[in-house]
């Protein structure tokens, strides 16, 4: 699943080494809001899944462990 | 705050639309985007085709067009107005009100009131607000609203949060007295520490116009923007719209002991797709009932997008039928508000085209 994320994540900002850059994704300002917007959507085909409204919230974003277990929680 | 009004209805809505067409394929270069990456973002926020005014064209012109219009096709008649509101973040200018520069353009009588009142997102429940509560009074039996904004000639072309989104455009809408019982609810806040989640910073009285506040200045994400452009922090306004509004639905539908089945439509202010979406599957709304097709047609005109709604996606058939129907504003101030009423047998719901 980390691999499958970490893909989706280089997919929307392929200038980004997500295997040294696992955390403070947000804090570091490595991800706005507008790539949020185009991660969550990849996920959520990725993974079939509906991300609700209420975990879309930065620090469920903010290191690649947190995304897996945000997706987990649904899966 | 919960305000009920009785015996008032909406009887016509107009919306003007500048006829330019911008895509987003044209513009997506501007921004700090591969084409790939800008056109899967274009399907998620509803980035499409957008109206904008030209250089000349002001709030002003974009109403009297439409009022004009309704003069001209006998929708309207100039000596039954008895108040005269423009809601609007775009005047002609700081002094005097626009609305009072409409009234002249148009030659309304001296005793119809003028009022402008500065407000976006939320504006079409403000506007509809301040018409409920003018037509209390016995002297007063027909109302005007306008909702106008050019936002577009404020947006920086190097902001690929905003640019993509705001479109421009105009909305009359007519508010009376009704013989028939009519129920009105109203539920409004407002949260003003927030004042600074959308905001033009500069150009007015705080921080004037100087060679500073137009230099464009590059933020960490790569969008460029003056201090006279607008700011939207996305993350924010995505949180407060996706907590308060289902917040205030929940208040709404205890306090009038309702289901959300009870209405026929929910027509929202649409600041994106994705965020609209999002509230919909929160508060368990149908697509069907929650229509969000307004950015990706015309863009986020701010305080016309749900009387754009309306027109857009009931047209004529809110002339012949009855709906009840939930309006919802959310957005800049910050200010959000849901109005639960009926939309019957309206005598004109259409849009037409600013030609100039």
């Amino acid at each position: 699943m980390e691999n499958k994320i970490i893909k989706i994540l280089k997919k929307t900002k392929p200038n980004i080494n997500f295997l040294k850059n696992k955390k403070d994704l947000i804090k570091k300002s490595i991800l706005d809001s507008f790539d949020l917007v185009t991660i969550i959507s990849e996920i959520e085909k990725a993974f079939n899944i509906n991300i609700k409204a209420n975990d879309i919230i930065a620090k469920n974003f903010d290191s690649i462990s947190k995304i897996v277990k945000l997706v987990k929680k649904y899966i | 705050m919960k305000l009920k009004f009785y015996n008032k209805k909406i009887t016509g809505i107009l919306s003007i639309l500048p006829k330019n067409k911008v895509y987003f394929k044209d513009e997506m270069n501007n921004y700090n985007f591969t084409k790939k990456q800008s056109l899967k973002l274009a399907k998620i926020m509803g980035y499409s085709t957008r109206r904008v005014v030209n250089k000349k064209t002001s709030v002003s012109d974009l109403c009297v067009f439409g009022l004009n219009y309704l003069f001209k096709n006998k929708l309207l008649k100039k000596d039954k107005v008895d108040a005269l509101i423009l809601v609007t973040q775009s005047p002609d200018y700081f002094l005097p009100p626009t609305s009072n520069v409409i009234s002249g353009k148009i030659n309304l009588r001296s005793d119809v009131i003028c009022l402008d009142i500065n407000q976006g997102c939320a504006g079409y429940e403000v506007g509809l607000i301040q018409a409920f509560m003018l037509l209390e009074q016995k002297s007063i039996s027909k109302v005007v609203i306008l909702n106008a904004d050019i936002l577009s000639k404020k947006v920086s072309i190097k902001d690929r949060n905003s640019r993509p989104l705001i479109g421009d455009g105009a909305s009359i809408t007519i508010v009376e007295k009704s013989k028939t019982k009519e129920e009105i609810n109203v539920y409004i806040k407002m949260d003003g520490k927030k004042y600074d989640s959308l905001i033009i910073p500069a150009g007015a009285f705080k921080q004037p116009t100087n060679s500073n506040t137009k230099n464009l200045k590059k933020d960490k994400f790569g969008n460029s923007r003056s201090l006279e452009n607008l700011l939207m922090k996305g993350d924010d306004i995505f949180n407060f719209i996706i907590t308060k509004i289902p917040e205030m639905l929940k208040e709404m539908y205890k306090d009038l002991k309702i289901k959300k089945e009870y209405f026929d439509y929910f027509f929202f202010h649409q600041p994106n797709k994705f965020i609209l979406e999002k509230l919909a599957n929160t508060i368990e709304i149908p697509n069907s009932k929650l229509p969000s097709n307004i950015v990706e047609n015309f863009g986020n005109g701010s305080g016309i997008t749900v009387p754009l709604n309306i027109c857009f996606n009931l047209g004529s058939k809110a002339k012949k039928n009855n709906y009840k129907v939930c309006l919802g504003g959310f957005g800049v101030g910050l200010t959000w508000s849901i109005i639960a009423c009926n939309i019957k047998k309206l005598s004109f719901c259409k849009i037409i085209e600013f030609k100039k």
